[in-house]
């Protein structure tokens, strides 16, 4: 019998998990890219999600035995290993320590003025994808960290309020309530910051004071 | 979730953009994985500690401070093992020393294992070739004796049934023979060396000293040196009936290392040492050249 993706990894077999990185490897290093706003810090963050996924690979409930029997296996290893991702990014230190051997023998990341670009735009755009990045983890952080999570994983990352649930540990309903609290804190943020700027400009004297 | 119920708070933020692993470092990242799935699951490869030899004169003056100061919850030391490892190392001093050219290789065949997952631990028998000087490429000859047929879209078709050859390329990590030779042979200094290399960890340096007992055979003072600083560390006991890998028993010494027990095994009347509980030494000696096996000693 052939056994699934699920049963293998449960199981223990390494080229498993050569199929689970090659399918979720780049999601998981664009959630935790968007979560940390630092893409080197990122790539730390797939290793360790990948090694923890190892270690707690019997834990992966098995085949058929899904988490609410109604839902179909759709969104499959997805909500599983964002979990693990997520727990990784809550505590990267623990994490890293736990693996720290397997960091160590990690290849040394080239810095980014050691990597002569082909042309001077490819290192402008890098920049401005660093700094893009950067600007939107900023604005993240003005959420606490569960809508944080839920945020990430729903709008920029896609999961179903289900596959969020799943990661998360809570059901779909607590995702979909966090992201309704996160809507309204942002919308309300930005509303102030708009009439903030509004005020401003009304004084004229602070406003130049200001520009200066 | 409905796409608007995505885009609407989406809006709220600045974009972050599509943060992208690039394909170089995705497979870099992925092997990296593959080769922590299954060669760390056993202790670190046995040849691959990286000891850089130092001044001899250097660390004979660190040596005046040694050992268990302000280490908390120190294991007690077995007197039975220290006795033993004494007599381990006396008889060792008593080998002949080997000569061994720079253009030779050093040739060291065991048995071990690789886990592969709980149930898939496949047997290999590993025969290695590797400079003396370290300049050189070497072998490595793995004869996998329990495990798969050979697949072709396996990434571990060369972990499959059968034997294999893998070049060596010189690494600079491996420590060569020669640095070997350069290690103090002082055995309060070649402790403060591997605890200094070890962060003053007693599993990890126990282990390092393990990690040279292969070769260290052919250098008499060294090998000796090597278990009088064991003696040194606390936590080793001894096992009146041990097993080495290939099923060969003796007297044993064990010890706590850094994910599991640890075993050391000697013939109980010549006290030579036959290997670990993880893996067995079958063979150590010099080749002239890679894939040669040597001539056994005529004495």
């Amino acid at each position: 019998m052939e056994l699934s993706l699920r049963e293998r990894i449960r199981a223990g077999d390494p080229e498993a998990f050569a199929e689970l990185f090659d399918a979720h490897a780049r999601a998981v290093y664009g959630h935790a890219a968007r979560l940390t706003g630092d893409a080197g810090a990122a790539e730390d963050v797939v290793s360790l999600t990948f090694l923890e996924a190892w270690r707690l690979r019997e834990k992966l409930r098995p085949e058929g035995a899904a988490a609410d029997p109604g839902l179909p296996e759709g969104e499959g290893l997805r909500p599983w290993l964002y979990g693990i991702a997520t727990n990784v990014l809550r505590n990267t230190r623990r994490a890293a320590r736990r693996h720290s051997a397997a960091l160590a023998r990690l290849p040394e990341r080239p810095a980014d003025r050691d990597t002569v670009p082909d042309f001077a735009d490819a290192l402008v755009g890098r920049l401005e994808d660093a700094e893009r990045l950067a600007a939107a983890r900023t604005a993240l952080g003005r959420l606490p960290g569960p809508e944080r999570e839920v945020f990430a994983l729903c709008v920029w990352s896609g999961l179903s309020y289900e596959a969020a649930g799943e990661a998360l540990g809570v059901p779909a309903s607590t995702v979909r309530s966090r992201l309704a609290r996160a809507r309204q804190r942002l919308r309300r943020l930005s509303e102030a910051e708009l009439a903030a700027r509004g005020g401003r400009r009304d004084t004229v004297g602070s406003t130049q004071e200001r520009n200066r | 979730m409905n796409p608007e119920e995505r885009e609407e708070p989406a809006l709220l933020l600045p974009s972050p953009g599509e943060p992208v692993l690039t394909d170089d470092r995705h497979d870099l990242l992925k092997t990296h994985l593959l080769r922590e799935l299954t060669v760390t699951r056993r202790a670190t490869p046995r040849r691959r500690f990286a000891l850089i030899a130092v001044p001899v004169a250097t660390a004979v003056v660190a040596a005046a401070v040694v050992v268990g100061v302000g280490r908390t919850g120190t294991p007690a030391t077995d007197p039975r093992a220290v006795d033993l490892l004494n007599r381990i190392a006396a008889v060792a001093a008593t080998r002949k020393a080997v000569a061994v050219r720079d253009d030779q290789y050093l040739y060291v065949r065991t048995q071990g294992f690789m886990k592969f997952s709980d149930k898939d631990v496949r047997t290999l028998r590993e025969s290695s070739w590797t400079a003396v000087d370290g300049k050189r490429p070497g072998l490595r000859r793995i004869t996998v004796l329990n495990g798969p047929p050979f697949r072709p879209r396996d990434p571990f078709s060369s972990y499959s049934k059968g034997t294999h050859d893998m070049r060596l390329s010189p690494d600079p990590n491996v420590t060569t023979f020669r640095e070997l030779e350069a290690l103090p042979t002082d055995p309060d200094a070649l402790l403060r060396k591997i605890y200094d290399d070890t962060k003053d960890d007693r599993g990890q340096a126990l282990e390092r000293i393990g990690d040279m007992l292969a070769e260290a055979g052919l250098l008499p003072e060294l090998d000796a040196a090597l278990y009088r600083a064991a003696a040194k560390v606390p936590g080793v006991s001894v096992v009146a009936n041990a097993k080495d890998y290939a099923g060969r028993s003796g007297i044993g010494l064990a010890f706590r290392g850094r994910e599991e027990r640890e075993v050391w095994v000697f013939d109980k009347e010549s006290l030579a040492y036959l290997g670990s509980g993880t893996e067995a030494l079958l063979d150590v000696g010099v080749a002239d050249k890679a894939g040669e096996t040597p001539e056994a000693p005529d004495d």
